[in-house]
């Protein structure tokens, strides 16, 4: 079935990092509600981002347009932004697009947090 | 058998919530032609950009427009492939204006073509010859070429309108 739910985005802390967790698939209508939160969260002033998608299965460009700018924001700043728990058709997307290089990618979060 | 199918045809209008019907519904019919998991992955992905593509500079954002994606068995240098082709009814849409970029700089936005061109075997932008708007014609082989294959029979560059040439 196709999944019509909004995604959920929801912040903690992790050893001293900002965890951005996101659950649900990422296409054209629901980048912009991501990168609202995303950017509010950085304007905050967070040093260190991680940002969780094991609960991401998909993800289209718009998606990665959002995390390339967070991470353009980020590096202005001389702040981090770290990518964890990538699934296999969301790390295909930033393959593709020769990302995969440009960010910081850990397995889970708790490394994410650490790197 | 696969040359027998019909074509499977599937049309929403522009509203971006219809994405994943979509997606579904190209999974689907790329499962049934028998498309390895792991290429129709991809091609749902470059469907899903180029249905993106429709909504957000064809029809400008506008929503209520219909958008058309069908999916139906081809051939591709005499192998076995799906045909995606993604249909609109915009106008005035310049088809020169359609490009892809450098993926060297790294900057947000205009990934969309380029998915598609790196994902397709082929792909072509033509004006539809029985009304108004684009076609998007895509061609994806239905099991990846080896790469022992690729090494000593290089395949032409993915250039639109050429690789579209040598599709069956």
């Amino acid at each position: 079935m196709a999944k019509s739910d909004p995604i959920e985005i929801s912040t903690s802390l992790i050893d001293g990092a900002t965890l951005f967790k996101i659950d649900g698939e990422i296409d054209f209508s629901r980048s912009p509600k991501l990168r609202t939160k995303l950017l509010d969260t950085l304007n905050t002033g967070v040093q260190r981002l991680v940002v969780d998608l094991s609960g991401v299965p998909y993800m289209d460009s718009s998606g990665v347009a959002t995390l390339v700018e967070a991470l353009q924001v980020q590096r202005r700043k001389g702040n981090k932004l770290i990518l964890c728990g990538l699934q296999p058709k969301v790390r295909g997307i930033f393959e593709i697009a020769r990302l995969d290089m440009v960010f910081t990618i850990t397995a889970d979060s708790e490394t994410g947090a650490k790197a | 058998m696969m040359s027998t199918q019909a074509p499977v045809t599937v049309q929403i209008d522009s509203d971006p919530q219809k994405l994943c019907i979509v997606r579904a519904a190209v999974e689907t019919a790329l499962g049934v032609l028998g498309m390895e998991s792991t290429s129709a992955d991809r091609v749902v992905l470059a469907v899903d950009e180029a249905v993106t593509n429709v909504m957000r500079h064809a029809y400008q954002g506008q929503p209520g427009q219909p958008v058309w994606v069908t999916v139906e068995p081809a051939r591709y240098h005499d192998q076995p492939a799906a045909r995606i082709i993604v249909e609109d009814q915009a106008t005035g849409v310049d088809l020169s204006r359609i490009t892809t970029r450098s993926l060297d700089e790294v900057k947000p936005g205009g990934l969309g073509v380029c998915i598609i061109r790196d994902v397709m075997d082929s792909y072509e932008y033509s004006h539809r010859q029985d009304g108004d708007g684009v076609r998007l014609t895509m061609i994806k082989r239905l099991q990846s070429p080896k790469k022992t294959e690729a090494s000593t029979n290089p395949e032409p560059p993915k250039t639109p309108g050429i690789q579209a040439k040598q599709a069956e």
